[in-house]
């Protein structure tokens, strides 16, 4: 990862953690001996989150045929490593929630990560990866670090929105020759003191760069390609106005063919409404 | 021949090339009469694509521009050639992304 200065960690520092319940869901989850029972308890300790996944598993995130009534039902259909990754979704947008910087919307910038989330997970369901989920957390988190820096180094980033907007340049281009390093660092050094799993911090840290992520390129690549497609649709925005050049190399790797374009964004335009409306928790 | 999204198949028509998975199972031979029950199979087991006698998906895209304001359409195709000034527009995604988003435009128009 491109080194970041000392004054952004610190920062970074100030971003408040992963909700405690977080934590313990994630030991739960990985602990052989808890049962479903066990992890389901955790997750009625945060009624809220309890609701937010239930909302979600009856989404047409999934859309299952019949309804899910309880946690330990949901946990059966999806299962205990989704759940999780789901939890840790809506738990960082709820840290972020009710912030608003200058530059742009926050349903703007939510829209767009989910979009490149679901397109994630879609790519994923194409790939047969066992666990979807994971990539959309992935794809999710992509340009949090985005966020933090466009409320921690504000006049910065009106100065290379500004920059892009005059030149015709890519944004993360811009933050790399005004700052030195870009959004996908910053994110990445969020997420790996959050003590995220590596494949998603790298994935989010190189997702401008796939083939540099090491063990983890084919993650990276994934939300590469994600990012590509959802900037080309301009579903919400995270401030960049252009599509990112795609990798040829990263497509390569995910081995899918062309065709799976068109329905990847259909499947993407049929989920992102509802998918957008239950994470920001519209509806309650 | 040409390769026809999922979508764009209708029973009747002949496969030019077997129907594989991306595993390179085979769900259909060459040659076969597609009905509606191959279709649901292939919607099943998440084929995308296939290879069908006579067809021509250059036509099926302009058949769907072709019912656009004409003025509107010049002006999406410039908005999107703008916002892909990055990217290498004569890769196969890329292709296919920008084809997508211009149908989107012509789709919302009509609205």
């Amino acid at each position: 990862m491109t080194a970041i200065p000392r004054c952004l960690t610190e920062a970074i520092i100030d971003v408040p953690s992963l909700p405690a319940v977080y934590s313990r869901l994630s030991t739960a989850v990985e602990d052989p001996h808890r049962s479903v029972r066990d992890i389901e308890s955790v997750v009625h300790e945060d009624a809220a989150l309890a609701g937010r996944l239930l909302r979600l598993a009856n989404s047409a995130f999934f859309g299952f045929p019949a309804r899910v009534d309880t946690i330990s039902r949901a946990i059966t259909l999806i299962g205990t490593r989704q759940l999780r990754d789901l939890a840790l979704a809506t738990s960082v947008m709820d840290i972020f929630k009710g912030l608003s910087p200058e530059h742009i919307t926050m349903e703007s910038f939510w829209r767009h990560s989910v979009a490149c989330g679901l397109v994630s997970r879609i790519l994923a369901t194409w790939r047969r990866e066992p666990n979807p989920e994971q990539f959309f957390v992935a794809g999710l988190l992509h340009d949090i670090g985005r966020l933090i820096m466009y409320l921690k180094l504000s006049d910065d980033m009106s100065h290379i929105l500004d920059t892009a907007r005059q030149s015709g340049e890519l944004l993360f281009r811009c933050e790399q020759a005004h700052l030195g390093y870009d959004h996908a660092a910053v994110g990445g050094e969020l997420l790996s003191r959050w003590n995220l799993p590596p494949h998603v911090f790298m994935a989010v840290a190189y997702h401008h760069a796939p083939h540099q992520a090491g063990l983890h390129t084919q993650t990276a690549a994934l939300v590469h390609v994600a990012d590509v497609l959802v900037n080309g649709m301009a579903c919400g925005s995270s401030g960049e106005r252009y599509v990112p050049p795609l990798s040829t190399e990263a497509w390569q790797l995910l081995g899918l063919p062309a065709s799976i374009i068109e329905p990847t964004l259909k499947l993407l335009k049929q989920q992102i409404a509802d998918t957008l409306g239950t994470l920001l928790g519209d509806g309650q | 021949m040409a390769i026809l999204q999922l979508d764009a198949l209708q029973p009747g028509m002949v496969l030019a090339a077997d129907a594989t998975q991306l595993n390179g199972r085979v769900l259909l031979r060459a040659g076969a009469t597609l009905t509606e029950q191959h279709l649901r199979v292939f919607r099943m087991w998440g084929l995308s694509e296939a290879d069908i006698v006579g067809a021509d998906p250059e036509r099926l895209h302009d058949a769907k521009l072709a019912a656009a304001d004409p003025a509107h359409l010049e002006r999406q195709r410039a908005t999107l050639t703008d916002r892909f000034r990055h990217t290498d527009n004569t890769h196969p995604v890329m292709v296919e992304l920008f084809r997508w988003c211009l149908e989107q435009s012509v789709e919302e128009a009509k609205r």
